[in-house]
């Protein structure tokens, strides 16, 4: 079964995720933030995580960039606001998937998660 | 025969004695009158330096004067700069049916006349009984106004206002003492004026500070409630798709057609609040790409791209479908260094000046088959990028052009779009000061208006970030 982490301080984000892709027989974990997410990718082992950019807490990037300078090359979606260039690029340097861009279409984010599920 | 003319003499000598006692009574009377006038204009001349409203001035300037002059009427006219006129500010008249002029025109043969002399005009003065054009022509001028004395209002040499008086109400003329006396009082109200004028002027500024801080302390705020606002969305979003997604993923095979309609319908519903969901996404991040004041992030842009979604944040503001917009962009769409953000806000304002300027005229010259037109261009040449936004709009009077780019000017009419005359100055303050580049404004009044921004195409550390 294909594992999703679904990682984003809004809880009505992480409750609706989870019944969305749990009903395409995806096994959906949460976390609230940057560091539970990088607890939870050890203990879960998921095979993709949507990671919010910014949260209460450690922020997406930040929890990105230790995830890889760990070595750990975890697949990556990055759901964005309107973040400045900066912060894109930061993105980009470490090896990310694809981009979401708040408020998105489900039907949308179903292809890209599936897809990189998929793979 | 002695006695008789003895008694002729005395009763002559009485006559003459009483006769002069009672001219020297007039005349002391007369004296008194003066006196009582003068002191008057002298107390009211003292107390008007310090009103500090400019209404209220000239509103106790006629009534003083008709009162201790005791004249049918007086007329304040102040120097008015944008339309080039001495517009009519107040008036004090015991005839009501006496028309007063709205303007006197700084040409006008009165107004250049005491340019001229710097003393006040009186029709009853020697220098108008020669009859000749000259002094025809300003008895003209003086009966359009209608006044028959002008009193002028120096400061510096600048006339700032003319004091019109009518006939005395005794009709006796005014004398050389008289106009001596007025002339004083005139500069007196002349310095009340420009005092009156300076601090409401002071007070507008302070306003407009006041106002344009509370927008920028909005434009910060912008930043924080777009990003959540932004967040609701997106869990609508998520909620609205996976509602959807039950409504879809769901068999109906078996159930009764009214409940089968009951579904459609939800749905249908639920693809139009999404629709909704995605084009307030869109509007939230027009503004924060609007309200983000980035002053360190200087780059090579693209300048079609610049344009074009300069072009679109309008959208949000305007119906661009009303207007004809016409690009010519230049093959070679050269790349410009500067920050992405700040030019973004010149674009905008520029094509958003443009749309108010072709509303105006649209409104105020309601012609028949006028289409509004907005033209961009962009050209490349000597190491410099040229872009022309061209519109056929109202356009600005000539003698308003040389103050477009001051702080807290504006020509735009309606209250509902007046500006903070704000737009233009931080226009030349980004584009100049920011990126080393200049404005150059043309326009012709009832016909349009070209900007044209010169940007340089330059070596990085020249630019000097930073509003």
């Amino acid at each position: 079964m294909a594992k999703l982490l679904v990682v984003d301080d809004e809880s009505d984000i992480r409750e609706f995720a989870k019944r969305f892709f749990g009903r395409r027989g995806v096994d959906v974990v949460t976390a609230h933030d940057g560091r539970s997410a990088l607890d939870a990718i050890i203990s879960h082992r998921p095979d993709l995580v949507m990671l919010d950019i910014q949260m209460e807490g450690m922020d997406g990037i930040s929890a990105l960039e230790e995830l890889r300078t760990s070595g750990d090359l975890t697949k990556v979606i990055m759901v964005t606001g309107n973040e400045s260039p900066d912060i894109i690029e930061a993105a980009n340097r470490n090896n990310i998937q694809a981009y979401i861009h708040k408020p998105l279409v489900l039907e949308e984010l179903e292809k890209v998660v599936l897809r990189e599920l998929n793979r | 025969m002695l006695l008789y003319t003895g008694y002729i003499f005395i009763i002559l000598s009485g006559i003459l004695l009483i006769f002069i006692f009672l001219k020297r009574r007039r005349k002391s009377n007369q004296l008194k009158a003066k006196r009582q006038y003068q002191e008057v204009l002298r107390k009211a001349s003292l107390g008007m330096g310090r009103i500090k409203e400019l209404k209220h001035l000239l509103k106790l300037t006629v009534h003083v004067v008709t009162r201790a002059v005791k004249v049918d009427y007086c007329s304040v006219y102040v120097w008015h700069e944008d339309s080039g006129r001495f517009v009519l500010r107040a008036v004090k008249s015991i005839d009501p049916q006496i028309q007063f002029q709205n303007g006197l025109l700084a040409d006008s043969s009165l107004i250049e006349h005491i340019k001229g002399t710097h003393n006040p005009v009186y029709i009853g003065s020697s220098e108008f009984k020669k009859h000749d054009d000259y002094a025809l022509k300003l008895i003209k001028d003086l009966q359009l106004v209608p006044a028959v004395a002008v009193l002028p209002c120096f400061i510096d040499q600048q006339l700032i206002a003319v004091i019109g008086l009518g006939n005395k109400l005794n009709r006796t003329k005014y004398s050389h003492d008289d106009l001596m006396m007025f002339s004083i009082l005139a500069n007196q109200i002349g310095l009340a004026i420009e005092n009156a004028q300076f601090y409401e002027k002071t007070r507008m500024i302070q306003e407009q500070l006041i106002r344009a801080e509370k927008m920028a302390t909005i434009g910060t705020m912008v930043d924080g409630i777009s990003h959540q606002m932004k967040n609701r969305l997106h869990a609508m979003g998520f909620i609205t798709g996976d509602a959807l997604d039950v409504l879809r993923t769901k068999k109906w095979g078996d159930t009764p057609v009214d409940m089968k309609n009951f579904i459609d319908e939800m749905e249908y519903s639920l693809v139009r609040l999404q629709d909704n969901i995605k084009r307030g996404g869109e509007l939230t991040e027009g503004l924060l790409k609007y309200s983000r004041k980035n002053t360190e992030n200087y780059e090579h842009i693209e300048l079609k791209k610049l344009l074009e979604t300069s072009l679109e944040m309008l959208k949000f503001k305007i119906k661009l479908d009303t207007v004809q917009i016409r690009t010519l962009w230049h093959e070679a769409n050269p790349k410009i260094y500067g920050n992405y953000t700040q030019l973004q806000e010149v674009f905008f304002n520029v094509m958003d000046n443009a749309y108010d300027a072709m509303m105006q005229r649209k409104n105020f010259l309601n012609e028949e088959g006028f289409s509004p037109k907005i033209e961009i261009e962009t050209s490349f040449k000597d190491e410099e990028t040229h872009i022309f936004f061209r519109d056929n709009g109202m356009g600005v009077r000539k003698e308003h052009a040389r103050q477009l780019f001051t702080p807290f000017f504006t020509t735009k009419l309606s209250s509902s779009k007046k500006g903070t005359g704000l737009g233009l100055f931080v226009i030349r303050q980004i584009i100049e000061r920011n990126h080393k580049g200049h404005v150059n404004f043309s326009s012709i009044y009832c016909a349009g208006s070209e900007m044209e921004i010169v940007l340089p195409v330059s070596f990085p550390s020249e630019i000097l970030p930073g509003v």
